[in-house]
């Protein structure tokens, strides 16, 4: 399953959000889109699965064009998960993760192997699928989304600052449990980050973009062996290690 | 089996026109105050003899509403007066008697003799003031230009009322105001006003102590009292119609003085006196029947239910599909929103009278003004509740893969359930309160009593409309917060810790 994007521009007056932007996803991989707030990558995700339309430019799915027409079988096939969950409130984290499958006519049966099969795989304890989201800590929010984001067994995972608002302890878990999944999955993960470590930690390529525009896509290793540009060399050498504490 | 049910149909037919001879429905209206109330019970009282199917339909309103009424067929007959006629209803364009008939002729409309009492219009004071200020006769007024004036509120408005008397005496009184005419005798008794009018049979003359200034200059027409009916009557219910035209030349003035006086000052029911008067004039044994505070309570009860319940049911119906339409497409949205915010802005008695022409009296019309006022909360708050669910939550139910349809269903409309209720339980709490207005076009309720209470100037009255009606707006209120538990989904009413 490839993801294929062509001349996509997109622009909020007076601001170029994209810039001709084209782009090929690798299947079955991790790709990361990183950058400075305002550079695109969350409007970029945001074209992938329909909810805002490029004004020029493509989308292609295995070789289609993504129209009106086919996007509610289109993102039957995508995950889709938020910073905050994207949860709905009045609903219980059970009836959050099974809407789509219910909605689709799935049997019990089918609905609860499949509920068991994702919260282990998320380590998110059955029983607490009960709750609702405002009984949930911010790490339980994120796992709930990721098994409403797995339910339909997706092809492709979409994940739009998943980590951004959790704090550090939680976050490192998560990416050590997020790695994990993504390897047994082998699924095709677009995500968005903002943090260079998370990137280079989650993903098997990263994509370096900057007022709309990709600078420089590959491994960490290549970005710090040769970086592009300027921006390239300030952006990875922008994180504080623990080494800098004198 | 078929002969069997035609000879029992026919049978029951035999039956039932045995004990009254005719069965036409008809419907006698009378104006919102005594003398038109008691007339139209007298008038009840005499067509029950022959007709079981007489109802009274009290206090209407003003001659504008009974008028239409009688034209539409709302009602068959009420009681009018011939100078009103002249003057208000034909705006004075008629003169004579004879042309009278002619014109109601090509409305299809009959005119009954004179009941055999003059009621006109008349000028009064305190009679105390009336010999301090000199005053004997309406020219007197013209030296006193400081004279605090009320008038009703339809006398102000008629050619034979306030316009036609300034003209005529050429009077210059600045403060001049509109107000109810029972509310007017009180307004006199506190010294809040000087000068009112008057029906030269109203029992209060003699009550106050008033002074009727002479009408030196023969402005008011004659006010002989008469019933206006359909043409047709006469074919559907000739007996009936034949019983109340007896009561013609048999009321002279002074046994209506003396009527309006037992109603008004001495606290009878106008059904009370009605029979009264129709056993000592015609003979027919009293067919009063006490009305208990309890059977009223029960039938405004039932009438109030009916008009909030059939409204607030048909708004709930219409506004949340307009304010999804308002949410979902904007401009035009924009449009439901300002004509139903429009609506709303009408005076709720401007409403109800509009709706006379289109819909004529009772139950209809009220509820049709009630429904339009009872769209704006409830179009508002279905379009604010859905307003307001955070984009990322739109976002989310689209990009899982639900669509338009589904998505309000399962997520949008749940999540502006809690808006939506609690416009509808606005809508029903305004709506019991507005409702009470219904009873000026006929719609009866809990604004019956208290339309009866203002003219009788009598306080029980008046609370047995107005203490119900808000219990009735507690308990409303009271029913939506317990419906709240289950219309609003428990993920939206419980609290993190």
């Amino acid at each position: 399953m490839s993801v294929e994007l062509r001349n996509i521009t997109k622009t909020y007056t007076p601001i170029h959000a994209l810039e001709n932007i084209t782009f090929q996803f690798q299947t079955d991989s991790t790709t990361v889109l990183i950058g400075p707030s305002g550079c695109g990558k969350s409007t970029l995700i945001r074209i992938i699965i329909g909810l805002i339309s490029p004004d020029s430019g493509s989308v292609k799915v295995n070789g289609e064009l993504l129209a009106r027409s086919n996007i509610w079988e289109y993102r039957k096939l995508m995950g889709y998960v938020i910073q905050d969950g994207g949860l709905f409130p009045h609903l219980s984290a059970e009836d959050n993760v099974k809407i789509m499958a219910k909605y689709l006519g799935w049997d019990e049966k089918k609905i609860s192997d499949r509920i068991i099969e994702l919260s282990e795989l998320t380590k998110f304890p059955v029983d607490g699928l009960k709750r609702f989201p405002i009984e949930l800590s911010g790490g339980q929010k994120q796992r709930v989304s990721l098994i409403r984001a797995l339910m339909l067994d997706p092809k492709f995972l979409l994940l739009d600052e998943p980590l951004g608002a959790l704090d550090p302890l939680i976050r490192f878990d998560l990416q050590t449990d997020l790695k994990e999944i993504f390897k047994r999955l082998k699924k095709t993960v677009i995500m968005v980050t903002h943090d260079l470590n998370e990137a280079a930690y989650l993903g098997d390529s990263i994509v370096l973009m900057r007022n709309g525009e990709v600078v420089q896509v590959g491994e960490i290793k290549s970005f710090i062996e040769c970086p592009k540009n300027d921006f390239v060399k300030k952006f990875i050498s922008a994180q504080r290690s623990m080494l800098d504490l004198k | 089996m078929k002969n069997q049910i035609k000879i029992f149909a026919l049978t029951l037919l035999l039956f039932c026109s045995a004990f009254a001879q005719e069965n036409y429905h008809i419907k006698i209206g009378s104006k919102k105050f005594t003398e038109s109330v008691i007339i139209g019970e007298i008038a009840k009282d005499l067509g029950k003899k022959v007709n079981a199917n007489v109802e009274h339909l009290k206090e209407l309103g003003g001659t504008r509403v009974l008028w239409d009424a009688l034209l539409k067929g709302d009602i068959d007959i009420y009681p009018e007066y011939t100078g009103t006629i002249k003057q208000e209803i034909f705006s004075g364009k008629v003169n004579s008697d004879h042309e009278l008939f002619n014109s109601l002729k090509k409305l299809k409309i009959k005119m009954s003799s004179t009941l055999g009492f003059n009621d006109t219009y008349a000028i009064g004071m305190k009679i105390n003031l009336a010999k301090k200020l000199n005053i004997e006769k309406i020219s007197d007024l013209k030296n006193h230009p400081d004279l605090k004036i009320g008038f009703s509120n339809e006398f102000m408005d008629r050619k034979d009322g306030w316009p036609g008397l300034k003209r005529a005496y050429n009077l210059s009184q600045k403060d001049v105001r509109g107000l109810d005419h029972d509310l007017a005798y009180r307004g006199l008794e506190s010294g809040d006003i000087d000068v009112i009018d008057l029906y030269s049979t109203d029992a209060e003359i003699d009550y106050y102590n008033l002074k009727v200034l002479k009408d030196d200059k023969n402005f008011f027409p004659e006010y002989k009292a008469v019933f206006l009916y359909r043409a047709d009557l006469a074919k559907k219910a000739p007996e009936t119609l034949q019983q109340i035209l007896n009561l013609e030349n048999s009321i002279t003035e002074a046994s209506m003085i003396k009527m309006n006086e037992e109603v008004k000052i001495g606290g009878k029911t106008e059904n009370n006196v009605a029979s009264e008067f129709v056993k000592s004039a015609f003979g027919i044994k009293s067919i009063y029947q006490p009305e208990t505070i309890w059977d009223r309570l029960i039938k405004n009860t039932k009438q109030h239910l009916f008009l909030v319940s059939v409204s607030l049911m048909a708004a709930i119906l219409l506004s949340i599909p307009l304010g999804i339409i308002a949410f979902r497409k904007k401009k035009f949205g924009n449009m439901i929103l300002s004509v139903v915010g429009i609506i709303q802005t009408i005076p709720s008695l401007a409403l109800l009278v509009f709706m006379i022409p289109l819909l004529g009296i009772g139950s209809w019309p009220a509820i049709v003004a009630l429904f339009l006022y009872s769209l704006l909360p409830i179009v508002r708050n279905t379009y604010s509740g859905l307003q307001d669910i955070p984009e990322n939550i739109r976002e989310s139910a689209s990009a899982i893969g639900l669509p338009d349809r589904a998505k309000l269903r399962l997520i949008e409309l749940p999540l502006a359930s809690r808006s939506i209720l609690s416009g509808i339980k606005t809508s029903a709490v305004i709506n019991v309160g507005t409702a009470t207005l219904g009873a000026l076009i006929g719609a009866g309720g809990y604004g019956q009593p208290i339309l009866t209470g203002i003219r009788l100037d009598n306080v029980s009255l008046i609370l047995e409309g107005a203490i119900p009606a808000a219990v009735l707006a507690l308990l409303v209120q009271g029913l939506f917060d317990l419906l709240e538990n289950v219309v609003v989904p428990k993920g939206l009413r419980i609290k993190s810790n």
